[in-house]
């Protein structure tokens, strides 16, 4: 997507569009499967009775010969942290976890969770100068106290928590099943912190890119229907790798990353000390629905929270603004929502910080007249920033962090003055029946650009200005290194660039 | 992966280890999941007498409102280039393929094909940077009996004879009853016939806009090696999008590139080896595994792999027997598993070999044995075949390209090219569940080859590429030291 940041950054474009291209392992924004420091699982449902069989399994697996330790945190679909536990891993350690046995069974990696005790393997190594010492994994919890755990199951179905030293009751979203999302991280103990408290991130938090992870969704059914068989579909869970790789916990080290994944957590002083890659906000997705298989696609959303994970700060995350939805069918036919006429429009969409929505749903535009089944869908989720995000300025060589409007704000934006996009990721999971068999499959949306793209247009108003530029790659199209021209001989068309900006 | 570079490397590591990421658009050697010049189905397989319903489906999406053509080309298990067709898409089009219609009925995208005249309102009616007559009004809709006939056999039998004065290749691939073999689409400025392998086809035809996106659907597919699927089961997953790196230009421009070498580099011009810009793919991978227990657990990996260019129609069976460097399974309990030693060992160990496209069980002979009675782990591959004297690799900074086993910074003389997916299958009562997965990549395609790894009594632990841990300047490990810090995560120019 071009933004009003083109027109300025064209002329730089021309200068830097050939210019050598990084080739170093890890030295990107772009998101990619492989060797990462943070893992998300973007979505979790298990249902409470244990009926239906739904429930999320996801692994994790340590591809060092050092042992590492996985922090693994449960946040409610409003971004509120409720549970944290560690796994410890040798080297080369697979590790997978149901959460039905976490949520419901109270265990965690039975029978008797991972501790420090377990003998390595013949090619593991057995110790790791990065974690601390003495470890405190001995104690690592295998049972979880039922008190704890259902007032942990509560939380994450009707957004009410009731600790005994803490409540809060807005911390989520009102369903039946248990839903929020997960994050994984490498840290160096094993802590009871949340990666909400900025102490995490100055004592805990390691930044190596070691561990890769994967998810299957048991029981996984067309948002709003019941399943007839039991399906499952799995996906990698999205890798998100610390740039640049490694240090000791909580080592201070400059990022060319403008913002990152958790900089609304860390220290005011030191916003982007996670060193985690940033995730996108404008993505393309297909989709079918209807016809005689029974087609249907949910997508699942995650969303980059409002707030620090405070209990005042999650309503505001349980309902959060989505930018910019455009379906097209299969002959091209663009669909906005009923009051918004332009290809362009913004319309007022609010989803959680994680949900599944069925597309044949009122989260999406209808397909009205149009006979066909399929085609793909557009997605602008940035919210229009926030004051609790933060971004890098390079000014006079050194970085500082600021949260006002940068060169990265969303173009157009009055509501909020945020300085970047907020992030999101989006998957899609495509449903058919074809005599009496169930067909599944879940597989991940294309970002349109990467975490490090500035915002993609965004009206003020209902309705976008004449002019707005269309939906394409981020930087738009067409690029042209310099020296070259189209296929036509002109250069009319390249008003395109790859180059991201400093904020 | 740390390798024999790492001692060299390592005095540059410290240097490189915090400078300026970049962090722009479609500016690195990952291959991620976004719009690309170049979508590769890494596996199809369809049963041509369409009794099992085995298919497979892709679909390609341009996401520009410019009309873009989608140059299909279907190849061999052994890498042979047997059918090549075009999909004119108007702008935000998105164009569904069922592989049946085309090897068994003939039809390219009934019930008419694709031609240039269908556009919406919303699309720019023609242009952008196609050639100024777009020859793709006739964009073929139906495949010629005789052509459609040779096409099918040599995705069965490894027979290539369509008649018609088209060379014919008796060895152009393996036996097997279902239709198998891997498909690249290209971005291409007009209609044309001319094949990826034709260096022709890189001076005059392919562009640089990363423009489309695409994924699969396997339909009825099962654990390899076993019979039709009691039920029909479907798996689906993003097509490999591999970007021009950088981006843009018109048909045949020849722009630099930092990439060292690229996607296809064994098909391009001589002179200009890298000129098609295309991100390389890497040669490690981490993939899970579950099989056996109670819920029937089993596992699929379908392996691409980088053949050789042939020289003649002999040559092509040694896209058959490419030899992979290792293999070596981890149970749930962190012991490892070999089954051979590779082909840098001289243990008495036959190497462990693979076509240019497969998909296999991991319970099978083709994976080392799983003792003990966990049902999982996951498994690394290092699936480098050793180099070829036909791939190729850029000098920098002068341009030009060397071939043959010259030994270069990325081996001798580079890693062959690879991508992996894991289909995962089980029972759970009366149902039935499968996952397909892209494997984890442990480096880019700029990454120096891997060693033989201590798994194989090779001197190199197995991990991500440039080794752990990196320390960047002035930093330490949590213990205060740094006599671990061997890592690097710079790769070498050539």
């Amino acid at each position: 997507m071009k933004t009003l940041l083109i027109a300025s950054l064209l002329f730089c474009g021309a200068a830097f569009a050939a210019s050598p291209s990084s080739i170093n392992n890890d030295d990107s924004c772009d998101i990619k499967v492989g060797p990462a420091a943070t893992l998300l699982l973007p979505y979790f449902e298990v249902d409470p009775d244990g009926t239906s069989g739904r429930t999320t399994l996801f692994t994790i697996t340590n591809v060092s010969r050092y042992p590492q330790i996985a922090h693994v945190t449960l946040w409610t679909d409003a971004a509120f942290p409720v549970l944290n536990f560690n796994l410890y891993l040798t080297g080369y350690d697979v590790q997978s976890i149901n959460l039905a046995d976490v949520l419901l069974r109270d265990v965690i990696a039975p029978p008797s969770g991972t501790t420090s005790a377990t003998s390595p393997g013949a090619l593991s190594a057995s110790g790791n100068g990065n974690l601390r010492a003495p470890l405190d994994c001995a104690g690592n919890a295998g049972v979880v106290p039922e008190s704890i755990m259902s007032a942990v199951r509560w939380a994450l179905r009707t957004g009410i928590v009731s600790f005994p030293n803490f409540s809060c009751n807005n911390a989520g979203n009102v369903h039946y099943d248990a839903i929020g999302y997960a994050t994984i991280d490498v840290v160096a103990g094993c802590t009871q912190r949340m990666p909400s408290d900025p102490l995490y991130y100055t004592n805990d938090l390691l930044f190596d890119n070691v561990l890769i992870g994967d998810y299957q969704q048991i029981g996984a059914v067309p948002a709003g229907s019941f399943s007839g068989a039991f399906d499952a579909a799995g996906n990698p869970m999205v890798h998100i790798r610390a740039v640049p790789e490694g240090g000791g916990a909580g080592a201070d080290v400059g990022t060319a990353l403008p913002y990152t994944f958790y900089d609304r957590y860390t220290p005011a002083s030191r916003r982007t000390l996670d060193r985690r890659q940033p995730l996108p906000s404008t993505f393309a997705t297909r989709f079918v629905q209807g016809g005689t298989p029974g087609f249907a696609t949910n997508l699942t959303i995650w969303r980059e929270g409002i707030g620090t994970g405070t209990c005042a700060t999650s309503l505001s995350s349980a309902r959060i603004l989505v930018s910019d939805i455009v379906r097209f069918d299969e002959h091209e036919n663009p669909f906005a929502f009923g009051s918004c006429s332009d290809i362009e429009a913004v319309c007022p969409i609010f989803l959680g910080a994680t949900s599944t929505t069925n597309t044949s749903g009122s989260s999406y535009p209808s397909m009205g007249g149009s006979t066909d089944v399929g085609g793909w869908i557009f997605i602008n989720a940035n919210n229009g920033g926030s004051t609790t995000y933060s971004v890098t300025q390079n000014i006079g060589g050194a970085p500082v962090t600021t949260n006002a409007r940068t060169a990265l704000a969303p173009a157009g934006s009055t509501t909020t003055a945020g300085p970047r996009p907020s992030q999101n990721w989006i998957t899609t999971s495509m449903f058919g029946i074809l005599g009496g068999n169930h067909i599944t499959a879940e597989l991940d949306a294309m970002p349109l650009g990467n975490g490090c793209s500035p915002a993609a247009f965004m009206s003020p108003t209902s309705f976008s200005p004449l002019g707005a530029p269309p939906i394409a790659p981020a930087g738009g199209v067409f690029v042209c290194p310099p020296g070259t021209t189209l296929t036509n001989g002109t250069t009319a068309l390249c008003n395109g660039t790859n180059v991201n900006p400093q904020p | 992966m740390k390798t024999l570079l790492i001692v060299s490397l390592l005095c540059c590591g410290a240097a490189f280890a915090a400078s300026p990421t970049s962090i722009n658009n479609d500016d690195s050697c990952d291959i991620k999941v976004g719009p690309a010049a170049t979508l590769l189905l890494p596996y199809f397989e369809v049963d041509v007498n369409g009794t099992s319903g085995r298919t497979t489906l892709f679909t390609i999406t341009n996401v520009t409102r410019y009309p873009q053509i989608a140059h299909v080309t279907l190849w061999t298990d052994w890498a042979y280039p047997v059918l090549t067709f075009n999909l004119f898409l108007t702008g935000y089009d998105v164009q569904a393929i069922n592989l049946y219609d085309i090897i068994v009925r003939g039809i390219v995208s009934p019930p008419s094909g694709t031609a240039s005249p269908r556009r919406h309102a919303q699309s720019e009616p023609s242009g952008g940077n196609l050639r100024a007559n777009v020859d793709c009004a006739g964009a073929t809709a139906v495949i010629p009996a005789s052509i459609l006939l040779g096409m099918r056999n040599s995705l069965t039998t490894g027979v290539f004879n369509p008649g018609a004065g088209t060379t014919a290749c008796s060895t152009a691939g393996s036996v097997h009853s279902n239709a198998i073999g891997y498909a690249t689409i290209d971005v291409v400025a007009s209609c044309t016939n001319l094949l990826p392998s034709d260096p022709n086809y890189y001076a005059t035809d392919l562009l640089f806009d990363n423009v489309l996106i695409g994924d699969y659907q396997q339909i009825g597919t099962r654990p390899a090696g076993t019979g039709p699927a009691t039920a029909l089961d479907m798996a689906g997953n993003p097509m490999v999008h591999i970007r021009a790196v950088p981006e843009g230009g018109g048909a045949g421009s020849h722009v630099s590139t930092a990439l060292p070498y690229t996607f296809y580099d064994r098909y391009t011009p001589a002179t200009s080896r890298t000129i098609d810009r295309r991100q390389p793919l890497p040669s490690t991978f981490a993939v899970r595994y579950i099989q056996g227990g109670n819920s029937a657990f089993a596992t699929n990996l379908t392996i691409w792999r980088e053949g050789s260019a042939g020289s003649s129609c002999a040559s092509y069976q040694n896209n058959n027997d490419m030899a992979i460097l290792e293999i070596v399974r981890f149970d749930e309990h962190e012991n490892p598993f070999v089954k051979s030693q590779g082909i840098g060992c001289t243990c008495g160990y036959p190497p462990d070999y693979r076509p240019a496209t497969s998909s296999t069980s991991t319970a099978g002979s083709s994976y080392p044995a799983l003792a003990g009675a966990d049902t999982g782990g996951w498994i690394y591959l290092n699936l480098s075949n050793g180099g070829s004297p036909l791939y190729s690799i850029t000098n920098h900074p002068s341009e030009k390209t060397t071939e043959g086993p010259a030994t270069t910074p990325f081996g001798t003389p580079r890693a062959s090219q690879n991508w992996v997916t894991a289909t995962i299958f089980g029972n759970a009562g009366a149902g039935r569940m499968t996952a397909e997965l892209d494997a984890a990549p442990l480096g880019n395609g700029c990454t120096p080859s891997a060693a033989i790894s201590t798994g194989n009594f090779g001197a190199v632990p197995i991990g991500p590429a440039g080794g752990t841990f990196l320390c960047p300047p002035e930093t330490t490990l949590t213990n205060g030291t740094t006599t671990q810090c061997r890592g690097t995560n710079a790769n070498p120019k050539p």
